[in-house]
């Protein structure tokens, strides 16, 4: 090659640029990547998700003030009560899920609640349908995060179990009074969720 | 003279004038023989070998808790049935009587019961004959020819005549009534799941170990 040599600090800067983009980059990649990597499940809702050995599929979210246990006794919370609806069975093997968390915006994780019906047994391609109810505070509405574990308790950063993760948004306006019924998990017709 | 030659050394006259701006050294010394390349590569496969053995060595020790409770806490080794069909072990001797397929559902207590569309009942019978004192019931699992596994008792109704919610396996005692010659359970499964094995199986008391039925005809 013939010509000017490049001068050095055309290169220095070059290869900050170059540096720079590559982290911008893969900060990039990683904000929208599953999570835990490649074991990890992004789940769109009203669709099925598989995150071995559970198929799962949420059909939405709704918040009330009271709802009624299995024996038609009203439960009171000191926020609200956040039921999501949703539909699962395993693949292969009969399992009970490991857990289902919901994860408000400031990144609080709140378990189902003690009070009334939590996980059920899941079957293969034996579809049930459900409701799982969290209590959370009133300022935790907005956008939440929906993660669901076959197995183990949802500590992402401890251990890289494989779990599947859903965008849900309640509105804080939208708390409707109640009382809901919390319904027994049913066990569905071939094909439905 | 004595002290250091001077540089550059002085002109000689009749030298050449490559010879006093560059005086003549001694010449190098001869590069050292190379390595037999056999006996290198040699060396390193060694090397490597040995580094495998000893990480492996390494993860097999410091994975042997992991590994125990993986191998004892699932079903792993079957036992087979013998030319009579029947899987013995450990003093229980178990005999598939048949799978059989429920089509228009069954009568409890109350009402009659028909499996949501797409899925199908079905009623296993097992014989079982048990000496062991210590095991009281065992999980039966149907494992289908796609492998998904489906455990008896599970979205089946109760109060079904003649059947019964799980697998009695321990001897009743002497004023109890024995244990009847066949137990019928119910299992459902989908509608394309066809049954090939029936697998007993218990984490706490059996398990590596399982008893492996097959599925005839």
């Amino acid at each position: 090659m013939t010509g000017r040599p490049v001068p050095r600090w055309a290169v220095t800067v070059t290869m900050l640029a170059v540096l720079v983009g590559a982290g911008l980059g893969v900060n990039a990649l990683d904000a929208n990547a599953p999570p835990n990597g490649p074991i990890g499940v992004r789940m769109t809702l009203g669709r099925d998700s598989v995150v071995h050995p559970l198929q799962v599929n949420v059909s939405g979210a709704r918040a009330y003030e009271t709802i009624l246990d299995e024996d038609e006794n009203p439960l009171e919370t000191v926020g609200v009560w956040v039921l999501v609806d949703l539909s699962y069975a395993t693949t292969d093997e009969p399992s009970l899920p490991g857990d289902f968390v919901l994860v408000d915006a400031r990144g609080r994780r709140y378990p189902t609640t003690g009070r009334a019906f939590g996980e059920w047994f899941a079957s293969p391609d034996l579809w049930h349908r459900g409701t799982l109810a969290f209590e959370v505070p009133l300022d935790a509405l907005g956008d939440l995060t929906f993660e669901a574990w076959p197995s183990g308790q949802g500590t992402a950063s401890d251990t890289p179990m494989p779990y599947a993760v859903l965008k849900l948004r309640v509105d804080p306006g939208a708390v409707e009074a109640g009382p809901a019924i919390l319904e027994e998990p049913e066990l569905l017709p071939a094909g439905e969720r | 003279m004595s002290g250091p030659a001077p540089y550059p050394p002085p002109y000689q006259p009749g030298q050449g004038r490559e010879d006093w701006m560059a005086p003549a050294r001694e010449p190098l010394p001869a590069a050292p023989p190379p390595l037999p390349q056999h006996r290198s590569r040699r060396a390193t496969v060694a090397l490597a070998v040995v580094g495998i053995l000893v990480l492996g060595a390494l993860g097999w020790r410091v994975s042997a808790e992991a590994r125990d409770t993986w191998w004892n806490g699932e079903s792993h080794v079957p036992v087979p049935v013998d030319a009579n069909g029947v899987a013995s072990h450990e003093g229980i001797s178990i005999e598939l009587v048949g799978v059989e397929r429920l089509d228009g559902g069954v009568n409890t207590y109350d009402e009659r019961w028909e499996p949501p569309a797409g899925t199908v009942l079905w009623q296993v019978g097992l014989a079982v004959e048990s000496t062991n004192t210590e095991i009281y019931s065992l999980d039966v699992l149907v494992q289908d020819t796609q492998g998904r596994r489906f455990e008896t008792g599970n979205d089946v109704p109760y109060g079904v005549d003649g059947v019964q919610d799980s697998l009695d396996v321990a001897q009743p005692e002497p004023d109890d009534e024995p244990l009847p010659d066949v137990q019928y359970l119910l299992v459902l499964m989908p509608e394309d799941a066809e049954p090939a094995t029936v697998r007993l199986e218990s984490s706490w008391s059996l398990s590596p170990d399982y008893f492996r039925l097959p599925v005839t005809e």
